[in-house]
């Protein structure tokens, strides 16, 4: 119970919650409050001013839980019904313990789990890290919670320079984007020794890896994703497509430049360090 | 400092341009739908490392724990005197890391906890399992006390914490019950 003594609460408000993980806001920055179920909670704060993006993406998780939680309710249920009606040798028995089962178990349980299932993924990226916002689980919460802060962010960045926000993101992602494939491409992969250089076939238009001919680090390297830094030959021609491959150092010869393994091996850091931390799993 | 581009969650390609916009629009890899709000900060540098700048002159003020390095600000709390190394904002505050400890066991500790025991469950998970194991009631009721007195950063989820008390009382009464009537 509060006291007259106690100070006044920082977090007050509860933004979003899903299961044990819920987000509050305080002042100047929100907190994620993770294993609410758990004997012990860990706290992670996002402060407003360090909020550059807050990323997306829908997901049939809480479809995949609804459908599997009904489902095993049904059996358990169904399988309730069969040993009552077995057990009393009267059908009539086990058909009203399945429909009161149904009734009072099954179904409010199942659209209960279905009203609160995810279907949203959320991430908040600062300066140094994404990290997975487990509590906010639904479109709709999210815009709420938006909607809450993100005036917020906007006044505690007041002093930033926004203007022409939108062409410059893009620029700026599209720069980030370019300097990761440049990156990327310099990356020795571990155990595999280096090859006399062979000649690289051009790969057949918007299809990823394989072809014969290709070397293996080239076709691994576009089967990891990185079908953006093939997509302006994605609808060129072959030559095209050749001329942007002869860009990419050839894998089997050594590094040429031994200066590009030092921020290999950090970036590698960064890029392992980054969105890990809270992701949650589908 | 992060150098990846805003990418999809699931396939991590980069977002296309109308997903930037915040429009919500399939990824170009695994076509799955997704989109990003920006802000300002994402077109900005963190600031350079500072490192403290050498004191130049005899009369300058020096630094409270670098005598060889100038004092640029003022600690809001204690007023000592710190260089670029030794001053750490925080709630566009200078702060010094002594008053920054300090601070973390005093008035700020709301901010600066990172992990707490979460008493309320624990005194449920120990009710439940003192329903197989009666003895277990008294120690969920003392855990329930111990939560009420508990500073919690985040506001108790006073339900559970309730029922906690609830099962320990019938579990400890079910018990002396028990004893009694093998006593007798």
């Amino acid at each position: 119970m509060a006291k007259a003594t106690d100070k006044p609460r920082v977090y007050t408000k509860r933004l979003a919650q899903a299961g044990g993980n819920s987000l509050w806001l305080a002042e100047d920055h929100v907190m994620q409050i993770s294993g609410g179920w758990n004997f012990t909670e860990t706290y992670r704060r996002f402060y407003f001013r360090d909020i550059q993006a807050i990323t997306e993406r829908q997901t049939k998780q809480g479809v995949v839980t609804t459908v599997t939680t009904g489902g095993i309710l049904l059996l358990v249920v169904a399988f309730v019904a069969l040993v009552v009606g077995i057990g009393s040798e009267n059908t009539p028995y086990g058909l009203i313990t399945g429909l009161i089962g149904f009734a009072v178990v099954a179904v409010p349980v199942t659209v209960m789990v279905a009203m609160n299932g995810r279907d949203v993924l959320v991430r908040f990226r600062t300066a140094t890290q994404e990290v997975g916002i487990s509590a906010i689980a639904s479109q709709k919460v999210l815009a709420k919670v938006l909607a809450e802060i993100g005036p917020k962010i906007l006044a505690a960045q007041a002093d930033m320079d926004a203007e022409n926000l939108q062409e410059r993101t893009v620029a700026k992602n599209a720069s980030l984007l370019e300097r990761s494939t440049r990156r990327f491409s310099s990356v020795r992969s571990p155990g595999k020794t280096p090859r006399p250089s062979t000649p690289v076939k051009p790969m057949a238009a918007g299809r990823p890896g394989g072809s014969e001919g290709v070397s293996p680090m080239a076709a691994d390297a576009v089967a990891e994703g990185w079908d953006d830094a093939e997509e302006p030959d994605a609808d060129a021609s072959a030559d095209a497509a050749a001329d942007a491959l002869a860009g990419i150092p050839n894998m089997g010869a050594p590094a040429e430049s031994p200066a590009e393994s030092p921020d290999a091996a950090t970036d590698d850091n960064d890029a392992a360090g980054d969105g890990d931390a809270g992701r949650p799993a589908l | 400092m992060l150098t990846s581009p805003l990418s999809c969650i699931k396939c991590r390609a980069a977002m296309t341009e109308q997903q930037l916009a915040g429009h919500m629009e399939p990824c170009r890899s695994c076509k799955t739908a997704g989109r990003a709000t920006i802000f300002p900060a994402f077109l900005g540098d963190l600031p350079p490392s500072q490192l403290g700048t050498e004191l130049s002159e005899a009369e300058q003020a020096s630094c409270f724990h670098h005598e060889s390095l100038s004092a640029e600000v003022a600690c809001d709390f204690c007023g000592r005197f710190l260089c670029g190394l030794c001053d750490i904002t925080f709630t566009e505050k200078h702060v010094c890391s002594a008053c920054i400890e300090r601070m973390a066991l005093d008035e700020y500790a709301e901010q600066f906890t990172r992990s707490a025991v979460n008493w309320d469950v624990a005194a449920l998970w120990t009710a439940f399992a003192g329903l197989f194991l009666w003895v277990l009631g008294p120690v969920a009721m003392a855990m329930y006390f111990v939560a009420r007195r508990a500073q919690t950063v985040a506001p108790r989820v006073r339900p559970l914490g309730i029922l906690a008390l609830v099962l320990g009382v019938l579990e400890t009464v079910g018990a002396l019950i028990l004893l009694l009537m093998i006593w007798l």
